[in-house]
C-alpha cells in the first residue's frame, strides 16, 4: 500500500508547472519574516488539503497550466523586485498556489483502483508538496542572508524567464 | 558509506520506475525536455560565450551589476525568446549573438567600466537576440515548460561561471585570468561574426 504513497509524493516533483510555482513561492516566502512564512505555510498546507480532497467531486480543471504559469511569473517578479509584502497578499498567493497545485493533482480513478489506494497518493501529494515548499522556504530564507540574497533574486529571474516564455508559447497556441 | 549512497540511490530508481499511468500528469517527457533545454545552450559557443561575458562583467563592475546584469539578461532574453515563439521577424540574429560576445569580451578585456544603466542596456539588447533564437525552438520541444526551465537553468549556471571568472579580480593574477577570458571571447566573437567558427 505504501506504493501508492510514494507515487503522490513524487507527483509534484514531476510536473514542471507545479515544481515551478513551488520554487517561485518558496523564494519568495524566503525573503518574508519568520512569522510570515510560518503564518503562509500553514494556510498553504490547509488550502492543499482541501483542495486535493475536493479533486474527488469536482471537475477537471480546465487551462491549469496557464493559471500556474501565470502565477508563477507573478512570484517570479515579486522574488525579484525583494519586497516585504504584506502578510494578507502572501497568504492570499500561498492559497492561490495551493488551490492550483491541489485542483490540478488529480488522480484518475482507474478501474480497480480503491477509493483507500487514491486517498493514499494525495497523502502523498500534500506531503510532499508541503515539504518542497518548506525546504525551499527554508534555503531561501538561509541563502538570503548570503550577499544580500543576490542568488535567490537571480533565481526568480529564471523562474520569470521561464515562465513567461512558455506562458507566451501557451497564449499563442489558445489563440492561434 | 559507499554501499549506503548505493541503496539510496537504488532506493530513488525504484521510485521513479515505479510510476504508473493512474495520474492526470504521467511527467512523460518532462526529463527529456528539460535535459534537451539545459543542453541546448551549451551546443552553441556563441552562446556560451555570451553569457559567461555577462557574469563576468558584471563581477568587474561590482554591486549592483554582480546582480543586476545576470538578474536583465534572462527577464528581457525571455521577452527575445517570445518574439520567436510569435514568429515576428527580426534581422540579424546570428549577427547580434555574435557581436554581443565581441562588445561584452572587449569591454573585460579593455577593463572598461561603463555606468551601470549602459551596461544594463547593453545586455538586454543583446538578450533579445539570444532570446529569440531560442524562443524560436520553443515550439517544437515536447514539453516546452521543461525544455525552457532546462536552458534558463543553463544560463544562469553560465552567468555563475562568468561572476566566478570575475571575481578572480581580487588577486592580482586574476585579473589578468578574467581579461584574458574576455579578449578569448571578443576573439571568438570576431570568428562567429566572420564565420570563422
Amino acid at each position: 500500500m505504501s506504493h501508492f504513497f510514494w507515487q503522490g509524493c513524487l507527483h509534484p516533483l514531476l510536473v514542471p508547472a507545479h515544481l515551478l510555482v513551488l520554487l517561485a513561492l518558496g523564494l519568495l516566502l524566503g525573503q518574508q519574516t519568520p512569522s510570515t512564512i510560518r503564518t503562509s505555510l500553514v494556510v498553504y498546507v490547509a488550502g492543499l488539503g482541501s483542495a486535493l480532497f475536493l479533486t474527488r467531486v469536482l471537475p477537471r480543471m480546465e487551462q491549469s497550466e496557464l493559471s500556474l504559469l501565470i502565477l508563477a511569473l507573478s512570484l517570479g517578479l515579486l522574488v525579484i523586485l525583494k519586497l516585504r509584502i504584506n502578510l494578507a497578499l502572501i497568504v492570499t498567493l500561498s492559497i492561490s498556489a495551493s488551490l492550483l497545485i491541489g485542483l490540478d493533482s488529480r488522480v484518475s480513478a482507474l478501474p480497480g483502483l480503491d477509493a483507500s489506494k487514491i486517498y493514499l497518493q494525495l497523502l502523498g501529494i500534500a506531503f510532499s508538496a508541503s515539504l518542497l515548499l518548506s525546504l525551499l522556504a527554508l534555503i531561501s530564507f538561509y541563502l538570503n542572508k548570503l550577499l544580500a540574497g543576490i542568488a535567490v533574486r537571480i533565481i526568480g529571474a529564471w523562474v520569470t524567464a521561464g515562465s513567461l516564455m512558455v506562458l507566451a508559447l501557451l497564449l499563442h497556441e489558445l489563440i492561434s | 558509506m559507499h554501499n549506503r549512497y548505493k541503496k539510496l540511490g537504488w532506493i530513488i530508481a525504484l521510485f521513479v520506475f515505479m510510476q504508473s499511468a493512474a495520474w492526470a500528469h504521467t511527467g512523460a517527457g518532462a526529463i527529456g525536455g528539460f535535459m534537451s533545454g539545459f543542453t541546448h545552450p551549451l551546443y552553441g559557443w556563441d552562446h556560451v560565450a555570451a553569457m559567461v561575458a555577462v557574469g563576468i562583467l558584471g563581477a568587474f563592475l561590482g554591486r549592483p551589476a554582480i546582480w543586476l546584469l545576470p538578474v536583465v539578461f534572462p527577464v528581457v532574453m525571455a521577452f527575445g525568446g517570445v518574439l520567436g515563439i510569435l514568429g515576428i521577424s527580426l534581422p540579424g540574429i546570428e549577427p547580434g549573438i555574435a557581436i554581443s560576445s565581441i562588445v561584452l569580451g572587449s569591454l573585460i578585456v579593455l577593463a572598461v567600466h561603463p555606468p551601470l544603466w549602459v551596461a544594463a542596456v547593453l545586455v538586454a539588447g543583446f538578450a533579445i537576440f539570444h532570446g529569440y533564437a531560442h524562443g524560436a525552438e520553443l515550439p517544437n520541444a515536447a514539453n516546452p515548460l521543461a525544455y525552457s526551465a532546462g536552458f534558463v537553468i543553463c544560463t544562469g549556471l553560465l552567468h555563475l561561471l562568468g561572476i566566478a571568472i570575475g571575481e578572480l579580480i581580487r588577486w592580482p593574477w586574476g585579473k589578468t585570468v578574467a581579461r584574458t577570458v574576455g579578449g578569448v571571447i571578443a576573439l571568438a566573437g570576431f570568428g562567429f561574426l566572420t564565420g570563422v567558427l
